[in-house]
């Protein structure tokens, strides 16, 4: 296969080291590297090399021995034994006395795995990652391996355990320094970046790695690109490295899928995932991920499909226990659901997603103290875990510490400085600490990254109105009711609509103020409050027609050429006016008393349907805020909240309509005073 | 070492042909076989065969790849990596299209462990072992199994396996008569000598099997004499197997000490159980629930109370431990306690 500038080795080369990895790992005892380099070399399953038979022996038999004295066979081969049946106590104490490389690492990682396999053992339903039993087991054997390595006694493989144990013990900038340490020496060591990946917080951090050259640096910026969130760079990578021969690999297509989940791209990722379980019908890896994208799109009997089919392959994996969960909760069954999550924890307490989705759950069940609970121990886990910051934010909203949810949507917000939810969050926030300055800077700024629910323009609008500043927020209003498709939340662009109906026809524009107010007649909520404003605009427009006939019938008769519809309402005028001046103005009493009466209606119900819609506009505002993060609705609590909070605007501006309809009232009163005397 | 009439194999053969079976149960992901030939292998570390290094190399690069085509290396690495972190219909998966031996046998013991596990994870406290979906499930493997057999293409291994489901569905005759062929042809397979004891029901008929003439053979009469409790006989062989040459290997002073305590010679018993825990393996987990029975039996409270305390430390989760503290409990007459640990025992292992 030609070189390829990107990707700067020949694939038969790689291949070779792929082959020689996974021996080098497994016979460490590195079982998950082991795996990951072996479906990397499957993808590879096209790329010939076994036709150098002898050299493939060499190879083999060279790879299998290596680093393991004569002399000390005997303990290794034992302590493998123990190993592989997990008894790693045991194998750790049958090769305490070597001195070679292998035997010796292996004597280390079954330390270190023996005491990982007591703590997840005495875990306790409450998950304290950080028990002190635990911590001093851990510091006796950091102890042993800093002793070591200041001997130079450790290799790669020891000094990448070293940095695991640090990482363990929250030593993050020592165990960074010994896991780049570590892939330098052994580039093929996976696990190494795996562990390293976790410790890079930003992309400037990340491009001044000194890594080395090895091929597989590409998959490590890719994989963490994608922790980053910065996708587009992860996706650039993953499709070069498609492009230089790894098409075939299960765990690149499989990342692709995860890109396209970031990107919210549900359907490209639903689709890579289904391709993958039809390929790979025993895979659980992800499944938790494929749920979730389920979930999001409400596709309940596939939901049902995947949750059995992990059942029956392994109903013990953390991942199995997350696809239950969202399937008991896709049916609304949150206290099942944590039950399951709480099992998943239970399997694997550093299993990310399943503390972030138990959060969700406790929201659902308005268990706002669990709930934070949760999400803390998810960013303990994961630091850049916007979903548990964002969760930790809508919690702290709903028991109303405004400053809390302001700290915690901060720090999400600079997690995804891209994703207009989170700055849609913090506006909303500011508004409730009364920083409305601070809000707008925090909407507009949405709208200019892109609003992907569709929502800030609304919230602009509505904020712009609650502060007295009408014709700004007018100008919102239409730019958010211009593109209807774009505006996710119908509820709202209905009370858009209404809102600008109502400011033309105060300020005389009756056509405009048709022309919104027909558009509510498709709105059932809307519906009548159009019908009655549109009677308002029809008989004043009437008003205003009689007035000009009366002034000039030379200016009459100028308008009937102009207009088909004025000239019926006059033809309708020139029929009345031979009836008796007395019939005249008895029937026109009566239209303005009608109206009047219609008038008082609107006036007295204004304030009750403001709170009806601010409750629905809540609602849907938090299913479209939550749902594509996190695959679950918010609560009823968190609808409660912020009803209460719609309240004291909607109070104070009842009273502020009396006052604006009065002096129209009074108009009409002359006018007909008028007509009366003439 | 001289050769002895009853053991007629120079030792420096015998650890080179551990090593090779070793290496083989290892790549078909036979671990417990594995353990048990590691283990005897280390019982022979003063035996010295090492400095033959480049016949070393050529015996392990054979057996490496041995029995495994070239073309299909990349799906047998696949499915043992998946193997080896459990993920056994995975596993199977990977070489499911693959012809050569070790693929081969590969899936198909991938296919039986995954409806192993199955099978154990939906064990009821009533531990029931014959689900009717579970026997269905195997049913599948055995119709596999046996049209493969009919096709003269299973291997040593795989007449070993079919043997395995003919006994787990109950038929054991036809089970003895594939794990005997099994061992004629693979006499180094372990397993294979552990699933034919229990069908062996007296001492008759075990005197009567054609097992071959190689040398494994002793180590199963013995452990049989033991399952039969013919203490005495396997007393004798296993005295006869220290003698020539295997006195250091840890199977075999487990093994001394429950003919002991068998033959109800607590004391002495007791004594070889703290000889292992004290200074060869102080992690080992294998029998300590007779040795708790024993320790029950002479009231010995604090030692019950020391191994129990060890043994959680080390496992908290292997039947093994249950047993233990179900014991302690036990001696403690804290009856109701005790039942609820033999309870999480049967759980984790119903037979």
């Amino acid at each position: 296969m030609a070189m390829q500038k990107f990707f700067s080795v020949l694939l038969p080369d790689v291949k070779r080291e792929l082959r020689r990895g996974i021996i080098e790992c497994s016979k460490r005892g590195l079982l998950h590297s082991t795996k990951w380099l072996a479906e990397m070399h499957h993808g590879l399953a096209d790329v010939h090399i076994d036709n150098e038979a002898p050299d493939e022996d060499r190879t083999f038999s060279e790879c299998q021995l290596e680093g393991i004295a004569p002399e000390e066979y005997s303990d290794y081969f034992l302590a493998k034994s123990y190993y592989d049946v997990r008894e790693y106590d045991r194998a750790a104490h049958a090769v305490r006395n070597c001195e070679s490389s292998v035997p010796r690492f292996l004597h280390f990682y079954s330390s270190y795995m023996a005491r990982e396999k007591r703590r997840l053992d005495s875990t306790t339903d409450q998950a304290n990652l950080h028990e002190p039993n635990q911590m001093r087991d851990l510091a006796d054997l950091l102890a042993t391996l800093r002793m070591e390595y200041g001997k130079s006694r450790l290799d790669g493989y020891g000094i990448y355990l070293y940095g695991v144990v640090l990482k363990a013990l929250n030593l993050n900038q020592a165990a960074e320094q010994m896991l780049v340490q570590a892939i330098r020496l052994v580039p093929m060591l996976w696990s190494a970046y795996l562990e390293l990946s976790p410790l890079i917080m930003e992309k400037k951090k990340l491009l001044s790695l000194q890594l080395g050259g090895h091929w597989m640096r590409h998959f490590f910026m890719a994989h963490t690109y994608l922790e980053l969130y910065l996708n587009d760079d992860g996706l650039k990578i993953y499709e070069d490295l498609q492009a230089s021969g790894f098409s075939k690999s299960i765990y690149l297509i499989a990342q692709m899928a995860l890109v396209y989940h970031n990107k919210r791209d549900v359907d490209k990722a639903i689709e890579l995932y289904q391709a993958l379980l039809e390929s790979d019908p025993y895979r659980l890896d992800n499944v938790d991920t494929y749920s979730n994208l389920l979930f999001v799109k409400e596709m309940k009997t596939e939901m049902a499909q995947l949750a059995h089919k992990a059942v029956s392959i392994n109903k013990y994996r953390p991942e199995t226990c997350c696809v239950i969960g969202n399937y008991y909760s896709i049916r609304c069954d949150h206290q099942v659901a944590i039950s399951y999550f709480q099992r998943a924890l239970k399997l694997n307490p550093k299993y990310l997603a399943a503390w972030t989705l138990m959060g969700h759950e406790f929201m659902e069940l308005k268990n706002t103290n669990a709930a934070i609970q949760s999400y803390r121990k998810a960013v303990e886990v994961n630091k850049r875990d916007y979903r548990a910051w964002y969760g930790l934010g809508q919690a702290y909203e709903i028991i109303k510490m405004h400053y809390y949810s302001l700290y915690y949507f901060k720090i999400a917000h600079q997690l995804r400085p891209y994703d207009s939810r989170m700055l849609v969050a913090l506006g909303e926030t500011y508004e409730k600490l009364d920083k409305c300055e601070n809000a707008v800077k925090c909407y507009w700024k949405a709208i200019d990254v892109g609003d992907i629910e569709g929502i800030a323009m609304y919230k602009l609008a509505n904020l712009h109105e609650k502060l007295g500043d009408h014709e700004t927020a007018v100008h919102c209003y239409i730019m958010y009711c211009e593109d209807e498709r774009a505006a996710t939340d119908k509820q709202s662009l209905y009370q858009g609509f209404i809102t600008l109906a109502n400011y033309y026809e105060k300020k005389g524009e009756y056509e405009r103020a048709a022309y919104y107010a027909y558009k509510c007649l498709d709105s059932e909520d809307r519906k009548m409050e159009a019908k009655a404003l549109l009677k308002t605009i029809d008989w004043k427009r009437n008003a205003e027609g009689q007035k000009k006939v009366k002034t000039s019938t030379a200016v009459a008769n100028a308008d009937t050429s102009s207009e088909d519809e004025m000239e019926w309402e006059l033809q309708d005028v020139r029929v009345r006016v031979p009836i008796t001046s007395i019939a005249t103005t008895t029937t026109s009493t009566t239209t303005v008393a009608a109206e009047s009466a219609s008038s008082s209606s609107l006036i007295s119900l204004r304030p009750d349907r403001n709170l009806i819609q601010g409750m629905r506009r809540s609602q849907s505002s938090r299913t479209s805020l939550t749902a594509p993060a996190s695959g679950t609705t918010t609560t009823p609590s968190a609808t409660a909240v912020t009803m209460s909070t719609e309240e004291t605007p909607g109070t104070s501006g009842g009273p502020s309509n009396p006052p604006e309809q009065a002096p129209s009232d009074d108009n009409s009163s002359m006018e007909i005073s008028s007509v009366s005397i003439d | 070492m001289a050769m002895q009439k009853f053991f007629s194999v120079l030792l420096p053969d015998v650890k080179r042909e551990l090593r090779r079976g070793i290496i083989e149960c290892s790549k078909r992901g036979l671990l417990h076989s594995t353990k048990w030939l590691a283990e005897m292998h280390h019982g022979l570390a003063d035996v010295h065969i090492d400095n033959e290094a480049p016949d070393e190399d050529r015996t392990f690069s054979e057996c490496q790849l041995e029995g495994i085509a070239p073309e299909e290396y990349s799906d047998y690495f696949l499915a043992k990596s998946y193997y080896d972190v459990r993920e056994y219909d995975r596993a199977a998966h990977a070489v499911r299209n693959c012809e050569s031996s070790v693929p081969r046998f590969l899936h198909f013991y991938s296919s039986y462990m995954a409806r192993e596990k199955r099978r154990l994870d939906s064990t009821t406290d009533q531990a029931n072992l014959h689900e009717p979906n579970q026997m269905r499930d195997l049913a599948d493997l055995l119709a596999t199994l046996r049209m493969e057999y009919g096709k003269s293409r299973l291997d040593g291994y795989g007449i070993y396996l079919y043997g395995v489901v003919l006994k787990a569905l109950n038929l054991n005759q036809a089970a003895e008569q594939m794990l005997v062929q099994a061992i004629r042809l693979v006499p180094m397979l372990w397993s294979a000598y552990l699933e034919l004891s229990p069908l062996i029901m007296e001492k008759k008929k075990l005197l009567s099997l054609q097992l071959g003439g190689h040398w494994m053979r002793h180590f199963f009469m013995a452990h049989t004499y033991l399952e039969l409790y013919l203490n005495d006989d396997g007393l004798k062989i296993y005295e006869d197997l220290q003698a020539s040459g295997f006195s250091k290997s840890i199977y075999l002073i487990a093994q001394m000490a429950l003919v002991y305590h068998n033959k109800r010679d607590v004391d002495k018993a007791i004594e070889l159980y703290q000889a292992l825990l004290e200074s060869a393996s102080p992690y080992r987990l294998d029998n300590v629930d007779t040795y708790s029975n024993l320790l029950f039996v002479k009231e010995m409270k604090t030692e019950m109370a020391q191994l129990a305390h060890k043994a959680v430390s080390i496992n908290k989760y292997r039947p093994e431990t249950c047993c233990v503290i179900g014991n302690y409990y036990s001696i403690r007459c804290d009856h109701q306690v005790a039942i609820s640990y033999f309870q999480r025992a049967l759980k984790l292992n119903p037979k």
